[in-house]
């Protein structure tokens, strides 16, 4: 099998860039910059997709973005360097850990003080006018160029996943429970969200989106490696074919029916495309916004629903063994953790008389209840619980 | 039966890998050839299996039905059917069935004169399977390590083995399978949106053209990658999502049996940060 | 221009990447525990290397030899407050064991005023802080062993499993900024964050970053225990019981006993410790799951130390053998020395 595929270009074409078409002109930024080059980036670009860089549009809400966008990722970034310390070498090494994180549960929705989850909001602020600027963007780029603007709605399902994180902790009523910025902070809070929840492989929300989400590596796989196919045909000119039916999208229809019974077009594989890839977020962000307002517990929804498989059990229990284990909540009243209560065994024996007068066998010099600033407890680091192990 | 107005004139002997003439029809819009053959005895076979393994379970709910592996205790021998043993033979047709799927792929391309990228990209797709249910049991030594077939219960499966490791987040590879599933999303959403927007443009407007489509991502980011580029790209990251995945499930337990974040600790420890 | 041989490059890659593999696995390697119903994937896997490594490293005394005849009724020495109970020579054979569980010198003056061991304080009239330490832990090594059989069984505890030959056990910690879930080993009640019904309701108002605290201390268990969550969950639903492995029953008496020594024992030494075995906040050290259990999932691999030991039994009777002391106390035996009563400051606050 030693014929050509098609995955990389084997002979770059070089005439005149493509300075693009006439759009109106900008309000406030520079608009379009530069005719478009060949840089020595470009050969490299060439040999997997289009040779030329650039040019590039600049308006008003795009510069806007970017302006808002940068001051965000300043933020974010500038108090995760204050919390090494300012010590640079640090600030490298431990990177992937740091975060900003959000206020602290006790704020509920009040603003609090910057140093305690008011940066993060300020950035949670500036990079959403940023994202919004954006969607702006790309709504006047489509509509510039008279096109539909079918990748400005795809891109609102998106945000919408985007706010959805911002929505859901407002109907909890605290910002605790937004998402830290940061590499491996935000997972942790991905996987704190589905141990407090319940376990989210239960909300038919995420379990939709997943299949959207695999469905839409599926389907660009076909489709891709389909026009990948008939490229020898010019099946990549998708438009021609589209308007004007060829042998290229004849093929790659009838592949795709004698394999499986049924085919798209060239226009409507592209409604699939569209729709997968769309419906992941939308659904998303419906199953993260039913989270904690609707259900506290998506496997006992889950099991309410009939969706639970049974399992021989592991533990069979005593009613008594049940009241016994049966425990209480963290922050069952609203800004106190409970004292602890010596269980229901034979006391401790008393201390003995050589330990000298004037000491009590209270728990010894415990630092106040509330957390200290930008609580920085990063679970799962390492193999250690940092701080304090002998 | 139903034929698209322009299938006669493609629908002509030849392309096959095995079997010459003698499977080479169709079957309503279905090609069968030699590999149709075998998918539908494999998937006939495999889908019986599981309606009897539904049958001797507890449930006909369809979201609780579950088709067990066998306990680590039998090794990479057979297990006792209703221990397992199913679970063994159902994935042998499975295997099977993907296969075949991928060879008929193969000879329908070929039939049609065209690239044979879909049978490698589906290929990629099965590898994972097959990674996970074959390649991961035989290096741990036990077919009680693949995960059971159930539409719920292969859930607590990947949430176990999760949290065997105490937090697969922290996986390297798991990050790279993630970054593109997510990223083959947002290509895939771009995408379908360009050539939407393009051939369903604003009202009034005529049908634009490629220049529209590489003007519109110029103007937008600065790159286009042009018609040919975005299929390469998507078929790339659509099978890096899945070579990576399955990559990501297999070093986890034959080849890193401690919990993943302490895989970072050689980052930590490099002595160029002098501590 | 001749073609790049991508497919074949790519063919001698992925050869050489399974050949370099197989150097880092050998199919006896892996050895797995299977720890819930098939499928369900609650198992452990481990390296057998390393696990043979770590046994290999973990090493138990032997046993002081056993008490022979012993003048009969009770111990002749002054101000022996809680091993009253048991005869002359089981009490020195404690005492041995002791100097090597504990002060790991094989000798003595760790603790006591070798002048005066009967004495509280040292020459120089300051208390033996270690003296008046191993008298509280006396009292707690029997606490457990009485009261916490349900976690302990009758394997028990010995100094020697915390301690390991050194005077401050490995894997205690003190309060800081970035440990704050170890709380829940103190006095922080609830670690608990899933809830019990369907709808939000007041009874939980846990939050995501309480969770993260409870996913800390779960997550610092399973690394002082060498052991994975699904060893005491089924992680589909972590809040279950009747899911659960037996495991976490045990476990759960585990914390209840960490909690217990920690307030009533532990803790409340602040007292009478110097400042250089303080924390940075200047409370006592505080012990942990990983103080026992030091990375395995029964310390010192279930190894019965305590049966051999009945000074700190805490019970009538081990797995069948009576406790051979005599419940007898005289009141020769609780005699305050004269100069422990002295009011000399306590050291190092």
């Amino acid at each position: 099998m030693l014929e050509y595929q098609n995955i990389f270009t084997r002979v770059q074409v070089r005439t005149q860039p493509e300075a693009g078409l006439p759009i109106p002109d900008s309000l406030m930024g520079p608009g379009r910059l530069g005719k478009g080059m060949f840089g020595p980036l470009a050969y490299w670009a060439g040999k997997f997709g289009d040779a030329q860089i650039g040019p590039i549009y600049l308006g008003t809400t795009g510069l806007l973005s970017l302006m808002f966008g940068f001051l965000a990722f300043e933020i974010v970034g500038l108090n995760m360097w204050a919390s090494v310390g300012w010590d640079p070498v640090e600030f490298v090494r431990r990177l992937p850990w740091l975060s900003l994180e959000p206020p602290p549960p006790q704020y509920g929705l009040k603003i609090p003080p910057l140093n305690q989850g008011g940066w993060y909001l300020l950035a949670g602020a500036c990079l959403s006018l940023s994202i919004v600027l954006w969607w702006i963007r790309t709504y006047r780029r489509a509509r510039a160029l008279g096109m539909g603007t079918h990748l400005p709605w795809a891109f609102a399902s998106a945000i919408f996943l985007f706010s959805a994180f911002y929505f859901q902790p407002l109907l909890v009523g605290s910002w605790s429970e937004m998402v830290p910025f940061g590499i491996f902070p935000h997972l942790d809070w991905t996987s704190a969200f589905s141990i407090r929840y319940g376990n989210l492989y239960y909300n038919p929300f995420h379990a939709l989106s997943i299949v959207f989400l695999y469905g839409s590596a599926v389907l660009f796989a076909m489709h891709g490696a389909t026009i990948l196919a008939v490229s020898r045909l010019g099946g990549e000119r998708e438009i021609e074919q589209i308007t004007d039916r060829g042998t290229a999208s004849e093929r790659a229809a009838l592949f795709w029916r004698w394999v499986m019974g049924f085919n798209a077009t060239m226009e409507s594989i592209h409604r699939w495309a569209w729709w997968f890839a769309v419906l992941t977020t939308f659904t998303g962000g419906i199953g993260i916004i039913l989270t904690g307002t609707v259900v506290d517990n998506w496997y006992l929804w889950g099991v309410k629903h009939g969706l639970v498989a049974p399992y021989p059990a592991q533990n069979v229990l005593t009613e008594e063994q049940k009241l016994e284990l049966r425990g209480r909540y963290q922050g069952t009243s609203p800004d106190s953790f409970p004292m602890y209560n010596v269980p229901v065994t034979p006391a401790a024996p008393a201390m003995p008389d050589s330990m000298l007068p004037g000491m009590t066998p209270a728990p010894g010099a415990a630092p106040s209840a509330t957390p200290s600033a930008t609580p920085s407890a990063t679970p799962p680091a390492a193999t250690t619980p940092p701080g304090g192990t002998k | 039966m139903a034929l698209m107005s322009f299938e006669r004139k493609y629908r002509v002997r030849g392309g096959t890998l095995i079997g010459g003439d003698l499977f080479d029809f169709w079957f309503g819009p279905f090609y069968v050839g030699f590999f149709g053959v075998t998918t539908i005895f494999f998937a006939v076979l495999g889908t019986l299996l599981l309606v009897w393994g539904a049958a001797i379970g507890p449930t006909w709910n369809l979201w609780q039905i579950n088709v067990a592996p066998p306990d680590l205790k039998y090794g990479l021998g057979l297990a006792p059917l209703r221990e397992g043993g199913l679970w063994q033979i159902v994935t042998f047709c499975a295997t099977g069935a993907f296969g075949s799927w991928v060879l008929r792929q193969a000879e329908i391309a070929r039939k049609l004169g065209m690239g044979l990228h879909v049978s490698w990209a589906f290929g990629a797709a099965v590898a994972a399977y097959v990674t996970l249910v074959i390649i991961r049991p035989v290096l741990l030594g036990a077919w009680g390590h693949g995960f059971p077939y159930g539409i719920f219960s292969h859930l607590d499966w990947v949430s176990n083995v999760g949290y065997q490791y105490l937090h697969f987040h922290y996986n390297p590879a798991h990050m790279i399978a993630i970054t593109f599933f997510f990223t083959n999303c947002l290509a895939l959403a771009m995408h379908g949106s360009l050539i939407l927007s393009v051939t369903n443009p604003k009202q009034g407007e005529p049908v634009k053209t490629s220049e529209h489509e590489n003007v519109f991502f110029r103007d937008l980011v600065g790159y286009s990658i042009g018609a040919l580029g975005i299929h390469r790209l998507g078929t790339f990251l659509a099978m890096s999502a899945g070579l990576w995945s399955a990559i990501c499930i297999v070093i986890s337990g034959p080849f890193w049996s401690k919990p993943w974040p302490e895989w970072w600790n050689w980052w930590l420890n490099l002595p160029i940060w002098g501590k | 221009m001749r073609a790049f041989p991508f497919a074949r490059v790519a063919l001698l890659g992925f050869a050489a990447t399974s050949l370099a593999g197989c150097k880092y696995w050998k199919s006896e390697e892996r050895v797995t525990v299977q720890t819930g119903y098939r499928g369900t994937a609650m198992e452990h896997t481990v390296k057998k290397s390393d696990v043979m490594a770590q046994f290999a490293a973990t090493s138990v005394p032997e046993p002081v030899p056993a008490a022979g005849p012993s003048p009969p009724g009770p111990l002749p020495w002054k101000n022996v407050q809680v091993l009253n109970d048991i005869s002359v020579a089981e009490f020195n054979r404690t005492m041995v064991a002791m100097s090597t569980w504990v002060a790991g010198t094989g000798n003595c003056a760790y603790c006591h005023n070798v002048v005066n061991f009967a004495s509280d304080t040292a020459n120089d009239g300051k208390p033996l802080y270690t003296k008046l330490t191993a008298r509280r832990m006396l009292q707690m090594t029997r606490h457990i062993n009485g009261q916490y059989g349900q976690h302990v069984a009758n394997t028990g505890v010995t100094c020697y499993t915390c301690h390991r030959g050194k005077p401050v056990p490995q894997g205690m910690w003190t309060f800081g900024d970035g440990n704050q879930y170890q709380r829940h080993y103190l006095d922080r009640d609830g670690a608990r964050v899933i809830s019990h019904e369907m709808a939000p309701s007041n009874a939980n108002r846990s939050s995501v970053k309480q969770t993260e605290w409870t996913y800390a201390l779960m997550i610092s268990m399973s690394n002082s225990l060498g052991v994975n969550c699904t060893y005491c969950h089924n992680t589909r639903q972590f809040a279950s019981w009747q899911e659960a492995p037996p495991a976490r029953v045990k476990a759960l008496h585990g914390i209840n006993m960490v909690r217990d020594v920690n307030t009533n024992f532990v803790a409340p030494l602040v007292s009478i410790l110097p400042q250089v075995r303080l924390g940075e906040m200047g409370d006592a050290p505080k012990v942990q799951c990983q103080t026992c259990h030091q990375g395995v999932y029964k310390p010192l691999y279930g190894a019965k130390m305590a049966k051999d030991y009945p000074a700190i039994w805490g019970r009538p009777d081990w797995a069948g053998t009576p406790f051979p002391g005599l419940y007898q106390t005289a009141a020769d035996s609780t005699q305050k020395v004269a100069d422990a009563a002295a009011t000399a400051p306590v050291g190092g606050r």
